[in-house]
């Protein structure tokens, strides 16, 4: 595909769901540097997926599923680094953060996001985001029958931790 | 408060808002990616072209021992018509692979001048080039794939041939059945599945191009 329309339609999409790529982001990477490092992986990969974006899907749906399988490799690229196997480049301040305080409530549901493993953490986003069962086992790549399972657990545990804390 | 709440919370906060992208870092990050995707094209087509030299340079060299005037009589004694017929079958088609790399080349660059610089002439440049590759890449997949063959193949014979003495034809170890099946088994791969979906893939790709292009020139 040629720059200028590649660059056109990556500019498009990432006005309209630059919010779905923060929250991918967010989940998967906790410190700011992390955060710019994993939303230029993001970024980069959804650039390159433009050319293969068919329109079988939603832009929504395609930009969740570069995004989150972008989080995963880095998350596990990441552990390689931290045992000192690969180095990362980070362009410093693509990302940056506003004074805007973040909603407490939000920020909670990072925190329980945060202790789920890689796939359940996207199953996790992918429901609280309203997808469908269908659309998330397509996205995760499990099957519909799992993501139902996955779903109720990842209810469950919310659920009591919420009910504990309200105790609290 | 229950997951319900905590769920509507989550849905109607826009993380915009919290973050925001530098759109000049964003540029120079994929100006950056970009050069690193043109030169792994690069050396794509360095790989192709040092391989058909190398094709070129072997084959041209056991052609030059077979008609060598200076070998000993017992070499030449037992070369057959086949042996030649082989050495220029072999030379001739990395001559042909050569010109056809060379003509593609030509074609693209030929192409690529007729357009101008506006976002409409670089869609319709690409529209030609989709349109040239997708009608196109068969014919040039099977020569490239075509010509390898016979060459790889020519310079084995004759490699055999020429070793020490000539070896009698009936000698020459030929591959076995199951290299064989493998080899026509990436064929059929090649041409009956991969090279059909990526055409497809490439016309689905012209008529969004298409789309776009009209799009544009509806405004």
């Amino acid at each position: 595909m040629l720059d200028s329309e590649r660059d056109r339609i990556f500019g498009d999409w990432l006005a309209a769901h630059q919010g779905t790529l923060f929250k991918v982001v967010c989940a998967y990477a906790f410190e700011h540097a992390d955060r710019q490092d994993l939303f230029q992986e993001v970024a980069i990969q959804v650039w390159r997926s433009v050319d293969a974006y068919r329109g079988e899907s939603s832009v929504k749906t395609w930009m969740y599923r570069i995004a989150l399988n972008a989080a995963i490799s880095w998350t596990r690229k990441q552990d390689r680094h931290h045992r000192g196997k690969q180095p990362l480049e980070i362009v410093d301040g693509l990302l940056a953060a506003s004074a805007t305080e973040a909603d407490p409530r939000v920020e909670w549901l990072y925190r329980q996001i945060a202790q789920l493993k890689d796939v359940d953490r996207s199953v996790a986003l992918l429901m609280l985001d309203g997808f469908a069962y269908k659309e998330i086992a397509a996205i995760a790549g499990i099957s519909e029958g799992n993501v139902g399972v996955k779903i109720n657990r990842i209810k469950a545990a919310l659920t009591a931790q919420l009910a504990k804390e309200t105790e609290l | 408060m229950n997951l319900d709440d905590v769920t509507a919370v989550w849905r109607s906060k826009d993380l915009s808002q919290l973050y925001g992208v530098d759109k000049t870092l964003l540029d120079l990050m994929l100006r950056q990616e970009q050069a690193k995707l043109e030169k792994q094209r690069r050396r794509a087509r360095w790989f192709v072209s040092v391989m058909n030299a190398v094709l070129l340079i072997t084959a041209g060299l056991f052609f030059a021992i077979l008609i060598d005037p200076n070998q000993p009589p017992v070499f030449s004694a037992r070369l057959v018509v086949w042996d030649y017929v082989v050495g220029v079958v072999g030379v001739a088609a990395t001559l042909v692979l050569a010109g056809t790399l060379f003509v593609a080349r030509r074609s693209r660059q030929a192409r690529e001048q007729g357009f101008g610089d506006s976002l409409r002439d670089h869609l319709r440049r690409r529209i030609a080039e989709l349109d040239a590759e997708a009608t196109g890449e068969r014919r040039l997949g099977l020569t490239m794939v075509a010509t390898m063959l016979i060459c790889v193949t020519a310079i084995s014979i004759l490699e055999g041939r020429i070793r020490h003495v000539p070896v009698p034809w009936s000698e020459i170890v030929w591959p076995s059945p199951f290299s064989i099946v493998l080899i026509l088994g990436f064929l059929y791969l090649l041409f009956f599945r991969w090279m059909p979906r990526e055409r497809q893939q490439k016309l689905s790709r012209k008529r969004q191009l298409e789309a776009l292009l009209k799009e544009l020139d509806g405004q």
